[in-house]
């Protein structure tokens, strides 16, 4: 199966919407109940310590040219050890699509499609996913291309146009529940950020592993800016003790938009905006994740793994009885803890890459 | 060959998929409610009514024998629960009940003084229908009769009429306009307290009433909803506030009230200030305010006691001047300012001792003092919806009249009785 190639401004769109598209959800809410009127710059911590983490993966890249992350990883620790740090990889993308297509679920059902049963809608949507897996990297990233401009472009309009809800004392008291917790927050919620693995899964996509460096940090900071954007108007339009009872915030104040009898009811424009970012950003973490599982067992084939993959995404994404046990305990665990899982396998590489490699690397070059 | 029917065979699969059976409804399959209202009930725990609007009468409203068919019917049922009563009421008008064009919420004062309201109507903010725009209103009389006089006199359909009603809040100022989502986060709030609107029914008997003696005579602005002397037109009337304590409703506010404290909370838009005239008290000046700024607010501390300082910006145009003094000019333009500041700071200065003698902030001046704590728990910890009763309140009015209307001057009057 061919991959193909992408630019850069594809691949752009692609993280992007693989990062911010959880903004749509529940995650929002839980922000608020756990650092109050600072989420919106809380945000902003997680992504400065993710693009920390993305430096020491850019610096894997750039002693490593032409190579992805994966095989970084099996030159560094060793297949063996590597492997394990792929699976590791792999089954963190695995679940953040399952976790973020049950919350896409849940919300679909609550407000959308009331009768069709969950079953459904997921099935809907893992089909979709897996034929765009079919089309390869490259389809994937002219799609999102495609419409990411678009989206962009609605998600500003709905923004805009949520002004008149925006009450500035809202943002008060601006420390929240106190600096120190809103670092660590902060910090601990990261991997809200961790899909930047992508872009060294998906390298040799690149029509140059060079520009890694320059995609990576444009991409965590305009991701980065989106759900500051989202948390900021959340938090301007709602009181924090409103938002923390809301399942999902940022629908619930696009429908507040209202301007006379004609112009109201636009949360429309919202969902398109909110289903094409999921499709886009799931597909891409879901092909990410069959990659890193094709390497970890050397498949030369995807397209059964894609289609197992569907399946298994199908099962785990319903596996879970009921919202309250999502919501209580596993997107809080998955959010507080899920930087372990994202940047272990970074950290273990990188540090051994720095203690014992890098010196050989650089006696080579001189030589 | 095998690509070709591949993919042909995967469009119409999607296309099978996508035709969205499941949640297909046709539009009457519903019966869509406009308004909702809850009263203390006898069957039941409570009385819930319900506003339906009847799609069979859109267009033409006669029916082939001749009748007159209504725009709407109102049912009643007693229950313990909204959504019971909801689903019960199912079962005898074959439609579902739809609350998706729901545009108010009708409380009865019984109900409100209660504090009755996070367990009446309060809970179904969590349903998907409710929309978080719906107003909320407080009815002097039963919910139920309110709701059964909650349609157009006037030629206008229901649902503008409806619309249009709470639109006059903005052009009056008389009651506020007050949507769920206010409301529901007023009840729960550490900056501030909720209002709602106070409406009735008018029976019409107040204007067959004999005239009061002068001293005895209430302006119509110090009059509540239901109180309005007039007759004709629609019988239900918005004007004054419903403020709550918690979810508990402790004070109505009349026309005059509810327009100072939109413009203290900086939300009044414009209004019609009809006052004595400051050279001939006899008569009346009327004159159209403006709040074009939101109000100038510092707030400081004097140990532990909130101190804040209030400036109203308004900019008016002169509507009506009975006595037909030259007020258009220079050097008497200032005598109305004068007036009208001293009217508005008065009233304001009143409904700040009102809402210390209540303990309750529905002024927002909360909004003004949370900034200057850094963090929740100190925020919270100081309890300003505790702390209503110390403030202390400074206010100072600017009015600027702007514009005169089409006239300029106004010539004397001249006839062979008298001459001005």
């Amino acid at each position: 199966m061919d991959e193909g190639k992408i630019g850069n401004v594809e691949m752009i769109c692609l993280l992007v919407n693989a990062i911010a598209c959880k903004a749509f959800f529940t995650s929002v809410a839980a922000v608020v109940e756990k650092v109050g009127t600072a989420g919106w710059y809380m945000v902003l911590i997680s992504d400065i310590v993710a693009i920390g983490v993305f430096s020491q993966m850019y610096a894997l890249s750039k002693a490593y040219p032409g190579k992805n992350l994966l095989e970084i990883y099996d030159d560094i620790v060793g297949k063996k050890v590597g492997k394990v740090l792929s699976f590791i990889s792999c089954i963190m993308l695995f679940v953040t699509v399952s976790i973020t297509l049950r919350e896409f679920t849940d919300a679909t059902n609550v407000y959308l499609l009331h009768e069709s049963p969950p079953g459904f809608i997921v099935g809907m949507f893992i089909i979709a996913m897996v034929t765009v897996c079919f089309l390869g990297i490259e389809g994937l990233g002219r799609v999102a291309k495609f419409l990411s401009f678009i989206l962009l472009f609605n998600f500003l309009i709905v923004m805009v146009l949520s002004y008149r809800t925006f009450q500035g004392y809202k943002l008060f008291p601006i420390l929240g529940y106190g600096l120190g917790n809103t670092v660590r927050h902060g910090i601990m919620r990261s991997s809200a950020f961790g899909e930047f693995i992508l872009l060294g899964v998906f390298a040799k996509a690149l029509n140059n592993t060079k520009d890694l460096g320059k995609i990576g940090y444009k991409s965590l900071i305009i991701g980065g800016l989106i759900i500051s954007i989202v948390l900021f108007s959340v938090i301007i339009s709602f009181p924090y003790y409103v938002t923390t009872e809301l399942a999902d915030p940022l629908y619930i104040m696009v429908s507040l938009i209202q301007y006379g009898r004609f112009f109201q009811r636009i949360e429309v424009v919202f969902i398109f905006t909110w289903n094409l970012s999921t499709l886009i950003g799931l597909t891409a973490i879901f092909y990410g994740s069959i990659i890193c599982y094709c390497h970890v067992f050397n498949i030369k084939d995807k397209k059964p793994i894609i289609i197992s993959f569907g399946i298994s995404t199908y099962i785990s994404t319903l596996i879970v009885p009921s919202i309250s046990i999502i919501l209580d305990y596993i997107v809080p665990i998955f959010r507080g803890y899920g930087w372990i899982g994202f940047y272990t396998p970074i950290f273990i590489s990188w540090a051994i890459w720095l203690l014992f490699r890098r010196g050989k690397q650089t006696n080579v070059e001189k030589s | 060959m095998l690509r070709r029917v591949r993919l042909i065979l995967l469009l119409f699969f999607i296309v099978f998929l996508s035709i969205s059976c499941y949640d297909a409804h046709e539009v009457d399959d519903y019966a869509y409610v406009t308004t909702i209202g809850v009263d203390n009930g006898t069957a039941d725990k409570w009385r819930f009514s319900f506003q339906i609007t009847n799609m069979r009468s859109s267009g033409s409203k006669e029916t082939f024998d001749g009748k007159e068919t209504s725009e709407y019917l109102t049912i009643t049922i007693d229950a313990p629960d909204f959504f019971h009563a909801a689903n019960i009421l199912d079962t005898s008008i074959a439609r579902t009940i739809n609350f998706r064009h729901t545009k108010y919420i009708v409380l009865s004062r019984d109900i409100a003084e209660k504090g009755e309201f996070n367990e009446t109507l309060g809970p179904i903010i969590r349903f998907r229908e409710i929309r978080r725009t719906t107003g909320v209103v407080v009815s002097t009389g039963t919910a139920q009769s309110f709701i059964e006089e909650f349609n157009p006199r006037i030629g206008i359909s229901m649902a503008r009429m409806q619309e249009g009603l709470m639109e006059q809040s903005k052009q009056t100022g008389f009651f506020p306009e007050i949507q769920l989502k206010d409301f529901y986060s007023g009840t729960k709030s550490s900056y501030r307290q909720s209002v709602a609107i106070l409406a009735a029914v008018n029976d019409f008997s107040i204007l067959q009433q004999n005239a009061e003696d002068d001293e005895n005579k209430i302006e119509l602005g110090e009059r509540k909803a239901g109180e309005l002397p007039r007759k004709g037109g629609n019988t239900v009337e918005f004007f004054g506030a419903a403020v709550f304590d918690g979810d508990k409703m402790v004070a109505e506010f009349n026309g005059y009230e509810t327009r100072i404290m939109l413009a203290l909370r900086g939300e009044f838009k414009q209004g019609v200030f009809t006052f004595h005239d400051p050279l001939k008290p006899e008569l009346y000046v009327s004159i159209n305010l403006k709040q074009q700024k939101k109000p100038k607010v510092k707030v400081e501390f004097d140990g532990d006691k909130p101190v804040i300082h209030v400036k109203l910006l308004m900019e008016g145009e002169i509507l009506s001047v009975q006595s037909r003094i030259d007020y258009e000019e220079a050097n008497k333009i200032g005598y109305l300012e004068g007036a009208a500041e001293d009217i508005i700071k008065q009233q304001a200065e009143a409904l700040i001792d009102k809402a210390k003698e209540l303990n309750v902030d529905f002024l927002n001046f909360g909004s003004y003092f949370v900034k200057s704590f850094l963090t929740i728990q100190e925020w919270e910890k100081y309890n300003w919806i505790e702390r209503m009763k110390d403030v202390k309140a400074t206010v100072d009015v600017e009015v600027k009249i702007r514009r005169t209307g089409t006239m300029i001057k106004s010539s004397p009057i001249k006839g062979t009785e008298e001459e001005e």
